[in-house]
């Protein structure tokens, strides 16, 4: 009966991170502006003109592809209404450093700069398209 | 015109998405079972199907060889795909939790055999339920820490 009682809790407790994880995955955050990394991100080809989304990936992250996919759909959105944005890829074992400096744990995690390079954002997962597009048009 | 850069993705090893959720499924099946039964046993033999996942890749698995056998010719062709290597590292994990699991039912210590079954089997769900492997998303961690050390 014990043994029934603790299934019983590790399936609510499975359900109910698996809830949270689905809500909170791919949302837009909005964070207190850093000045860490800034020469490093200046070196990885931050733009300096127009807003960039910066996107950490690696050749073993699954969900990077579709991260992939929503951003450069999003990117050429944006170009089509007037507002450029650099989409920068980076990958995570090539970017050490800066991975560090920017406190990238897990991937996929996604950055959005405005074009003076100030950071406004960081999404961890799959960003939704609607919700990206919606924090570019606020960096315009 | 938006502009775009990307580093170079080299072809590494990959497999359907629906093989290791479908793995998933039976590691919760067989770890409920364990839970219900203490059969411990039955997760010496998980320990292996995790062991085997381990070493050899999800393709070559026991689960794996019984999705490609059994589902996976029902099924449409595979649109998504995810690499081979943080599934692996899932793997190693899941054979972690059952093998503690199996010394702790032997060593007369039930609590612990439940408890790292419980565990494992909530891993096991939240990769059949919501496509979250918890295993992988240890591994850019390891990657983090191993760069903390480093830089």
């Amino acid at each position: 009966m014990p043994n029934a009682l603790i299934l019983i809790a590790a399936i609510a407790v499975a359900l109910a991170i698996g809830f949270a994880l689905r809500a909170r995955g791919g949302r837009v955050r909005a964070v207190e502006s850093v000045s860490a990394g800034r020469q490093l991100l200046l070196d990885a080809g931050l733009s300096e003109s127009s807003p960039t989304i910066l996107h950490f990936s690696a050749t073993w992250c699954g969900p990077c592809a579709a991260v992939r996919r929503v951003v450069s759909q999003t990117a050429a959105k944006l170009a089509d209404e007037g507002l450029p944005v650099l989409d920068l890829e980076l990958d995570i074992d090539e970017n050490p450093s800066l991975a560090k400096e920017l406190k990238v744990l897990s991937l996929p995690t996604t950055f959005l700069y405005d074009a003076s390079g100030t950071l406004h954002n960081r999404i961890a997962g799959v960003p939704k398209a609607d919700a990206l597009r919606a924090a570019l048009r606020e960096l315009r | 015109m938006a502009t775009s850069t990307h580093p170079d993705t080299p072809t590494i090893p990959q497999v359907d998405v629906r093989g290791p959720r479908f793995a998933a499924w039976i590691t919760t099946a067989v770890l409920a079972v364990v839970l219900l039964t203490g059969a411990w046993w039955l997760l010496a033999a998980q320990a292996v199907v995790f062991a085997i996942g381990a070493a050899l890749g999800p393709r070559r698995s026991p689960y794996g060889l019984l999705f490609a056998k059994l589902i996976s010719p029902r099924l449409r062709p595979a649109t998504e795909r995810e690499p081979v290597g943080p599934l692996r590292f899932a793997q190693a994990v899941g054979f972690v939790f059952a093998a503690v699991g199996v010394a702790g039912f032997l060593a007369g210590l039930p609590l612990l055999g439940v408890m790292a079954t419980a565990f494992a089997l909530v891993a096991a769900l939240l990769n059949a339920a919501f496509g979250f492997c918890l295993g992988c998303q240890l591994y850019p961690l390891i990657g983090y820490l191993r760069r903390t050390q480093s830089v």
